[in-house]
């Protein structure tokens, strides 16, 4: 069994960003593996051709084009292919059993307990190359619980965890059926009742100070609490408030969903009245896009709707209207981040394609990739980890067939922290997707002329795939590996 | 019978005729530069002009002299296309229950067109997405469906209906007796007259046998069970093999109660709608000369029914590469789905996972436009054919290119 994690970190006395460390001595497998002869799109700097990069305990150590291998590398031949930062997701409510709590205010909650390690949704990132997730709750209660950053390998949640504490969700926009008018009635109720919670605490904490220094009370209770606030530790605080607390005082990201325009600036309003506005990344709904001129005067970091095209009906004369969102953004020289459309029902809502299409507008390449490197490593706090291939950044190397923004190309290999954690030639999913169904399902069918060819061909197939499944033991893929045969059993 | 239709058949092609010429502008020339474009037939040119006159193509190629009169639209730097014609649409329909019958599962003597907005906003949609010609059909919830008509998405009106007597579709799928869950009335909870759809698929197969064995035998002048009514000439006239036929099914085992059951009644040709495993039995639709109408190709199914149709389980995402290599004649449809993943994400998936570029542009003009009966019209950029095309910002349905310019009968239907 791999030691992938250091394990879980107490989020809670946690008050910087914790980065849990990928690598741990005594790992097993190769120490050091050396991609070699790959077209390297560095992202941070300029492309290598015929370059090579080497991966030590889980972080790049080398990379260029003329590099000396260590002796000990295990060397892979990636000629002719073409080597990518392994995609950073900055925000999604998949692969959770249910991505909403039914209550309206559930700040003590994380997202820890409802991650599903063997949801498809993580084989579906990493077929896609998307090698750091962020997931956070769905946007239908007001205040959510703290998400956290995950890779999508490991059969446990901490065996899989990036980030612990990755920050609230804070919902500005009601939730189907429900309105404005409450929404923010309750966002202010929380905090006002944060407030009473807080002046209690502090005035009790004040007297509790006094009774132990055994001096009578000397101040009125205003001047008490005011006092007790500055004794105040995290362990003073129940559940229900610890995480407000925390966010007000700049402890703790927030991410602000605003699915309208008229949401945006109420959310900046708010995060600013409560002193959380510097922790804040605006997750926008498409019609967003109209609040430009607030985002960009914001300037906080920007996570856009899967949707890249608004469409609108005008009510006047019934035409209706599309807007290019990404276009709308780089135009006003806004950095973003994008989301991958889980709607998509055939691969077209995978992060790369989803980069691709932002280059129809008026998206240069640069800020295209950036929107699923870079801008979305930063939001997360993880700019000195993930999102570019450097010296001392995490090994996370994707090996695509051919430039990442063409429609054609494959992730063939994922490597995550130097490990492979993918191979396309042992994904049987996709391959099912592409060879047909599995032909054991099919051998009943008799009463056709076909019946007896399409036999012959399921037979050979199966071979095929138990041969691979045996090949993949070799502790590289273990887990994609129980990921898929769970899943096949279950076919 | 017969006169009545040769009747209207002479008022048709006279108004045709009035109108062509009310709306013909004499001479106005329209010349399109581009760096790149496919033709539909197989064949693509580099750095080609395409001039038209009148709304009709009258040359292409490379070294075309552009006339001093023409309107010309330099697009040195993309690609051009035929316009893609989408060959089983349900743009346009606004209200779902209002386009499938309930009075009867046997409605082939209706026609689609009638319940059809054509001036609904899904046509500007599919205009942006490139789509410049689509036959609609009728709604998979009859057994044996209305007729459907070929349009163009764009246009003034009056020239939008290229056929209006478009072949009409059977369904052997869950949606005729999902509809009719319990027996009930589509859509709604009582028990009425009007529920008599069939529940099973054994039910369904046996309206489509009952219907033919009834129009049959009523044209043989011997006894039937029942009067087929007015679906009687349609019904004759797919057995005759003068109207063509569809079949919408999924699975591999009904694609082939598909055949079956067009054999048992001499029809020797049908075209396959969406076919979600086609891919499994391609050699035999070849064998049995069963055309494709593919599509929408997915992972995990979208759209109305086909989520929890129970029949779409074994996607295939190379199914159009299948099909390629078993040389089945085959067109890719964005179906119902034309909203979220438009005919070019379609041809775009199909590319992914191994058709040609060139494939996929034929797979979504030339060939559609024969498997709905308007190639003379409609799908290659060749000289006489219809001025409908797509100018892309690059190749074509690569997900950094969109559409640029979409023309259609000469008129620029869309310009970004």
């Amino acid at each position: 069994m791999r030691k992938w994690s250091s394990g879980r970190m107490k989020g809670l006395v946690a008050t910087m960003i914790a980065v849990v460390l990928a690598t741990t001595a005594g790992t097993v497998a190769a120490e050091t593996v050396a991609l070699t002869g790959g077209t390297i799109i560095t992202v941070s700097g300029e492309p290598i051709e015929n370059g090579t990069i080497v991966i030590t305990h889980g972080k790049i150590t080398a990379i260029g084009a003329e590099v000396d291998l260590p002796f000990d590398a295990v060397a892979i031949d990636v000629s002719g292919k073409t080597l990518f930062p392994g995609m950073v997701l900055a925000h999604t409510s998949s692969g959770m059993d249910v991505a909403n709590e039914n209550l309206p205010l559930t700040p003590f909650v994380d997202v820890y307990d409802s991650i599903d390690p063997s949801s498809s949704f993580f084989e579906d990132s990493l077929r896609g190359g998307i090698t750091t997730i962020n997931v956070q709750q769905g946007a239908g209660t007001v205040v959510g619980g703290v998400g956290r950053v995950v890779r999508p390998v490991g059969l446990m949640v901490e065996e899989m965890t990036v980030r612990t504490d990755a920050g609230l969700k804070i919902a500005i926009t009601p939730k189907r059926g429900f309105d404005s008018l409450v929404q923010a009635a309750t966002l202010r109720e929380a905090f006002a009742e944060l407030d009473d919670y807080i002046d209690g605490l502090a005035e009790k904490k004040y007297d509790e100070k006094l009774e132990k220094d055994e001096k009578k009370i000397d101040v009125l209770p205003a001047e008490a609490r005011k006092r007790g606030r500055e004794l105040l530790k995290a362990s003073d605080f129940d559940d229900k408030h610890l995480n407000l607390w925390r966010l007000t005082k700049g402890e703790l990201d927030a991410y602000v969903y605003c699915g309208r325009a008229m949401d945006v600036a109420r959310g900046i309003d708010l995060a600013k009245e409560r002193g959380f506005f510097d922790r804040i990344t605006l997750v926008l709904g498409a019609e967003a896009f109209k609040a430009i001129d607030v985002i960009k005067a914001a300037g906080r970091p920007v996570i856009l709707d899967a949707d890249l095209v608004h469409t609108e009906i005008d009510p006047m004369t019934g035409e209706e209207e599309e807007t290019f969102v990404p276009s709308v953004f780089a135009k006003a020289g806004v950095p973003f981040a994008l989301q991958v459309n889980p709607g998509a029902s055939n691969g077209s809502g995978h992060l790369n394609f989803q980069a691709a299409r932002c280059l129809r507008g008026d998206v240069d390449r640069d800020t295209a990739i950036a929107a699923i490197t870079t801008v979305p490593a930063g939001i997360l706090g993880l700019s000195d980890h993930v999102g570019t291939l450097e010296v001392g950044r995490h090994g996370n190397v994707l090996v695509l067939s051919g430039d990442p923004l063409d429609l054609t190309t494959m992730v063939e290999q994922v490597y995550i922290d130097g490990r492979k954690a993918y191979d396309m030639e042992n994904d049987r999913s996709l391959r099912r997707l592409i060879e047909g169904k599995r032909a054991d399902m099919g051998v009943e069918d008799a009463d056709d002329d076909a019946a007896s060819e399409g036999d012959d061909a399921a037979s050979e197939s199966e071979s095929d795939t138990e041969t691979e499944a045996a090949e993949s033991g070799d502790g590289s893929g273990e887990s994609a590996t129980a990921e898929e045969s769970k899943k096949d059993s279950s076919r | 019978m017969r006169n009545r239709t040769t009747l209207t058949r002479i008022i048709a092609v006279s108004l045709a005729l009035v109108l062509a010429a009310l709306t013909a502008h004499a001479g106005e020339t329209m010349a399109v530069r581009v760096g790149k474009a496919y033709l539909g037939n197989g064949t693509v040119v580099e750095n080609a002009v395409v001039l038209v006159v009148d709304g009709k193509i009258t040359a292409v190629g490379p070294g075309i002299e552009i006339p001093n009169d023409a309107t010309e639209y330099d697009r040195s730097e993309s690609t051009l296309t035929p316009g893609l014609i989408d060959a089983y649409s349900t743009a346009g329909v606004t209200n779902e229950e209002s386009w499938a019958e309930h009075a009867s599962e046997v409605i082939p003597h209706l026609h689609t067109l009638d319940a059809w907005d054509l001036e609904h906003r899904d046509f500007g949609r599919l205009v942006r997405d490139g789509v410049t010609t689509i036959f609609l059909a009728g709604d998979p919830a009859s057994v044996i469906g209305s007729r459907g008509a070929v349009v163009k998405t764009g246009r003034d009106l009056p020239n939008r209906v290229l056929v209006k007597d478009g072949e009409p579709m059977i369904s052997i799928s869950v949606e005729t007796w999902q509809r009719g869950e319990s027996n009930r009335q589509p859509g709604g909870w009582q028990q009425s007259y009007l529920t008599r759809r069939p529940t099973t698929g054994m039910g369904n197969s046996w309206v489509i046998r009952e219907a033919f064995y009834n129009a049959a035998r009523n044209e043989w002048g011997m006894d039937r069970d029942a009067d087929p009514g007015a679906a009687h000439d349609s019904l004759v006239s797919i057995m005759e093999g003068e109207t063509g036929l569809r079949v919408m099914t999924r699975r591999r085992h009904d694609i082939y109660s598909a055949i079956r059951l067009t054999r048992e009644f001499g029809i020797e040709k049908f075209t396959l709608v969406e076919g979600t495993e086609a891919y499994r039995i391609a050699d035999d639709l070849a064998k049995y000369d069963v055309s494709v109408v593919l599509g929408p190709l997915f992972v995990q199914p979208d759209g109305r029914w086909r989520r929890r149709a129970g029949e779409s389980d074994s996607p295939n995402l190379a199914s159009a590469a299948k099909l390629r290599d078993a040389d089945v004649t085959f067109a890719l449809t964005a179906s119902d789905v034309f909203r979220q993943d438009p005919l070019s994400t379609q041809a775009a998936i199909a590319v992914r996972y191994g058709l040609t570029r060139d494939e996929a542009v034929r797979a979504t003009t030339a060939t559609p436009a024969s498997l709905i009966g308007v190639a003379d019209r409609v799908g290659t950029i060749e000289v006489g054919k219809d001025a409908d095309f797509v100018v892309w910002s690059g190749e074509p349905f690569e997900p950094a290119s969109q559409t640029q310019l979409v023309v259609i009968d000469g008129h620029v239907a869309f310009e970004r």
